[in-house]
């Protein structure tokens, strides 16, 4: 009876401590980090009032031109107030005080901006956060280049080039937008040159940019179609269309015809349909009978695009000999090939059951043009 | 020697082989919660740089089609596609398909979103049942959802029939009634995204029961008032942030969750899609696309991202639990059974020389095996063969032991996501990680061994899931 209840008290004590020790390391680490934030945030609301008062106050403004040194002055007393203050709790404070600038640069443009940046420079943190592209941890050379780019720190865009070709794409991907935060449009011509092998998310993160510089990123995207990465080459093409660049048609058309590689082919096909463009009606109806597969799918894209009544014997053909999805694509094509196009749906439709018959109805029903 | 001497000999050897057992699965979870910690600590910092935002705005996202197959859920059908069809993503199409349900499931999906017939072509990739009609709204705002009704024939041939309809290249299967967080679809698209070799990818399962919803969505996340969801919080930390991210780490994933899955859909019909005959179809598909892709020696990774979140409704009596789990367990049995020759087969690398013995003795027969340790010891200890203190000190080994995982899932989330911001909380899942030892446990195994024998003697039915709805806070509107 004795070792049984001994058994249970035992069993009974280390459960207890066990979990009463891990929710107690819990709640200590909960309380600590807590704590943490807090004095965290009470030092950056100090900073916070400190730098406002910089960014509005009377002194005379940095320059991106050659100024005499004493220009600076005014600024540097500011500075050194506030190093002043750092004598405990260096790094705590650096961190508080990167926090304050980064995010106030967010806020700010022209010669408030300039001020931001003077104190970047004058602080160290440039110098710093370029070292730490360097650091042997991914997430402190992501969080180095992200604050770089946010801090629109020009010096050090040779070592944000740089990380364009690290090894982790984390990194690349802030190397990238810090980049194009710091540069701008320029950008582009670094990231075409030394970014490989572009995986999808790093694809539609250009995208974005390329877009939100519209027609001035259009002579780095054509630089772009000489890269030797495929990847690169085949986002170019695909924003070239996005932009809507119709003078890239003659390249582009080269490109479908003789380019080596057939995707980059098929991509070319695809844009020349987007681009709409009635120089390509040609060649595209050329490749609705192509015979690789991809290319006479793209093609049946690009010609539903153009909506050419030129093609509608070719495109008739693919409905009827087509794979399931040449056939759609081709069905589409038809229906926007004007009335002609439309009345060889309307004939196969009451043509023999079957798979053709199927697509064309569907294609049909999709355009409002199915009676039953 | 006696018959009695050596059925004692045979009850010490078994207890000497459980003691080893015991030791050799208790180590095998060390590791995998070891990694999972990297896994988890290195998907967080990932999520820090990661602006999904990307998703919504870039041209040139690939669209996905969502899978929601559908059996007699007439009571919650419309405010589930609702919830899908406002995900936030770029272009996706939702896909429901109603599996020859016996209630007015397609009724009501036709009257609430103006369905009409479609004469959308069918082709069937993958062989299912008879497809009897594909339905399409007539109001633009639910033009990217399609309806498919087709003849009962289980969740795979349900699922089966959606991605032949499907058109998108992305395929995401889901339970018609679970509820996706926001922005689920862009996370556990992610892996996608970043790689080319992945082919199927895994989001984390989690109890909503005791959560507040509307509009089918989680407003606020709590904890149930009953004990069984609580145990099954604290047991789906366990499965998804310390199993599923440690399995993962070796690309020896073997479970992609049926109620929320991303595929490459050309993967999947290269593979034969799912397979109607089994009950554990999610399992069995994610087995053999290791296996094709590692026969056919094509680089593939299988992945899981502990972020984007399925909200589930979990069973709150012990008859539908035990249901649900004889029905894992015999899927578990009929996967295994169906890939036996992938079993320590070095062919197959990590997935058939750790993974699936793993799954095969630890998870298949562990309950046999520890039930056989209990009776032993039982006997043991009438017989007076056992010291009763060492016994004791066993038991508590395996206690601490397996209060030691449960406690260490929930640090995983606490240290990660913390989806359960409340103090209380934290405190509650930390006593039901103790609570579970003592007859949560062990009701389990009872299930999982009436699964076994079940699955012995043939039977392959899917049993009954009731629900009771989600909760919703007072006041709240529809």
């Amino acid at each position: 009876m004795s070792q049984t209840l001994f058994v249970f008290l035992i069993l009974t004590a280390s459960v207890t401590l066990l979990v009463l020790l891990t929710a107690v390391i819990l709640l200590a680490v909960k309380q600590a980090s807590s704590r943490r934030v807090r004095a965290l945030s009470r030092i950056e609301e100090h900073y916070g009032r400190i730098v406002s008062e910089f960014l509005v106050a009377e002194v005379s403004p940095p320059s991106t031109g050659r100024l005499p040194e004493g220009h600076f002055e005014g600024y540097r007393r500011f500075t050194a107030t506030i190093v002043r203050g750092w004598k405990r709790n260096l790094a705590v404070h650096r961190k508080a005080f990167l926090s304050v600038l980064t995010s106030t640069a967010a806020d700010v443009s022209g010669e408030t901006s300039e001020r931001i940046v003077f104190l970047a420079y004058e602080l160290g943190f440039v110098d710093e956060l370029s070292a730490k592209l360097k650091h042997r941890h991914w997430w402190v050379r992501a969080e180095a280049a992200m604050h770089l780019g946010q801090l629109r720190a020009r010096g050090a865009t040779a070592a944000l080039a740089a990380a364009l070709e690290d090894k982790h794409a984390g990194v690349r991907l802030q190397a990238l937008r810090a980049l194009l935060h710091v540069v701008g449009v320029e950008a582009f011509g670094s990231i075409f040159r030394s970014m490989r092998d572009l995986s999808q998310w790093e694809m539609m993160e250009i995208s974005v940019s390329v877009r939100e510089h519209g027609p001035a990123a259009v002579p780095y995207l054509l630089d772009g179609l000489e890269a030797r990465d495929m990847t690169i080459v085949e986002l170019c093409i695909e924003l070239l269309a996005e932009v809507g660049f119709v003078d890239s048609v003659q390249r582009l058309r080269a490109m479908a015809s003789s380019y080596p590689n057939i995707t980059i082919r098929a991509k070319a096909v695809e844009a020349l349909g987007r681009l709409g463009d009635a120089r390509s009606e040609g060649l595209l109806i050329e490749y609705i009978g192509h015979p690789h597969p991809v290319l006479r799918l793209r093609a049946l894209g690009a010609i539903r695009a153009i909506g050419s009544s030129a093609a509608v014997p070719a495109i008739r053909q693919r409905v009827r000999d087509g794979s399931i999805d040449e056939k759609v694509a081709a069905a589409r094509a038809l229906a926007n090939a004007g009335e002609q196009g439309l009345a060889s749906l309307h004939a196969m439709a009451s043509g023999p059951e079957g798979l053709t018959r199927d697509v064309v109805v569907q294609v049909l029903e999709e355009v409002g043009e199915f009676d039953g | 020697m006696t018959i009695m001497d050596l059925f004692e000999i045979g009850l010490h050897a078994y207890v000497a082989f459980s003691i080893l057992y015991f030791v050799g699965v208790n180590m095998t979870y060390v590791v995998l919660l070891y990694r999972s910690f990297g896994e988890v600590l290195h998907a967080v910092r990932q999520a820090r740089f990661t602006d999904f935002r990307i998703i919504v705005q870039s041209e040139i996202t690939p669209p996905v089609s969502i899978l929601a197959p559908a059996y007699n859920e007439k009571a919650g059908i419309v405010e589930s596609v609702r919830s899908l069809l406002k995900l936030s993503y770029g272009e996706y199409e939702v896909v429901v398909v109603n599996d020859g349900s016996k209630d007015e499931t397609l009724d009501t999906l036709i009257g609430h979103f103006d369905l009409v017939r479609s004469r959308r072509a069918y082709q069937a990739s993958i062989p299912t049942r008879p497809v009897r009609g594909i339905y399409r709204s007539k109001n633009a705002a639910y033009r990217n959802l399609t309806v498919v009704d087709k003849e009962n024939g289980g969740k795979a041939d349900a699922l089966n029939a959606g991605i032949n309809v499907a058109r998108y290249e992305y395929v995401c299967c889901v339970d018609a009634d679970s509820i996706l967080e926001d922005d689920a679809l862009q996370k556990v698209m992610k892996p996608f995204l970043d790689d080319p070799t992945v082919v199927a990818s895994g989001g984390i399962v989690r109890i909503a029961n005791g959560c507040e919803v509307v509009n089918g969505r989680v407003v606020r996340v709590g904890l149930s008032s009953h004990l069984l969801p609580l145990f099954q919080v604290v047991e789906y930390f366990r499965a998804f942030l310390s199993g599923r991210m440690g399995w993962q780490s070796l690309n020896a994933l073997l479970i992609i969750s049926g109620a929320f899955g991303m595929f490459r859909r050309q993967a999947v019909i290269e593979v034969g899609g799912y397979d109607s005959g089994t009950v554990g179809e999610d399992m069995e598909l994610v087995v053999r696309m290791h296996r094709h892709f590692r026969d056919a020696r094509k680089p593939y990774q299988i992945t899981f991202v502990p972020d984007p979140v399925c909200w589930t409704e979990a069973p709150e009596s012990l008859r539908v639990l035990g249901s649900q789990r004889d029905r894992w367990h015999r899927g578990l049995a009929d996967t295994l059974w169906i890939h036996r020759d992938m079993v320590f087969n070095e062919r197959y690398g990590v997935v058939g020389t750790v993974a699936l013995p793993y799954f095969l003795i630890v998870e298949l027969f562990g309950p046999v095996i520890e039930a056989l340790g209990y009776v032993s010891l039982l006997v043991l200890l009438a017989l007076d063969r056992v010291d009763p203190v060492m016994t004791g000190l066993f038991v508590i080994a395996a206690i601490v032991y397996g209060v030691m995982f449960s406690v260490g899932a929930v640090l995983l989330e606490e240290i990660s996501f913390r989806r359960y911001p409340n103090p209380k909380h934290l405190a509650v899942l930390l006593v039901m990680g103790v609570l579970e030892n003592f007859g949560y446990r062990q009701i389990t195994v009872f299930w999982r061994l009436r699964g076994f024998w079940k699955y012995v003697r043939g039977e392959k039915a899917w049993g009954k899931m009731e629900r009771a709805g989600f909760r919703q806070p007072r006041g709240a509107t529809e």
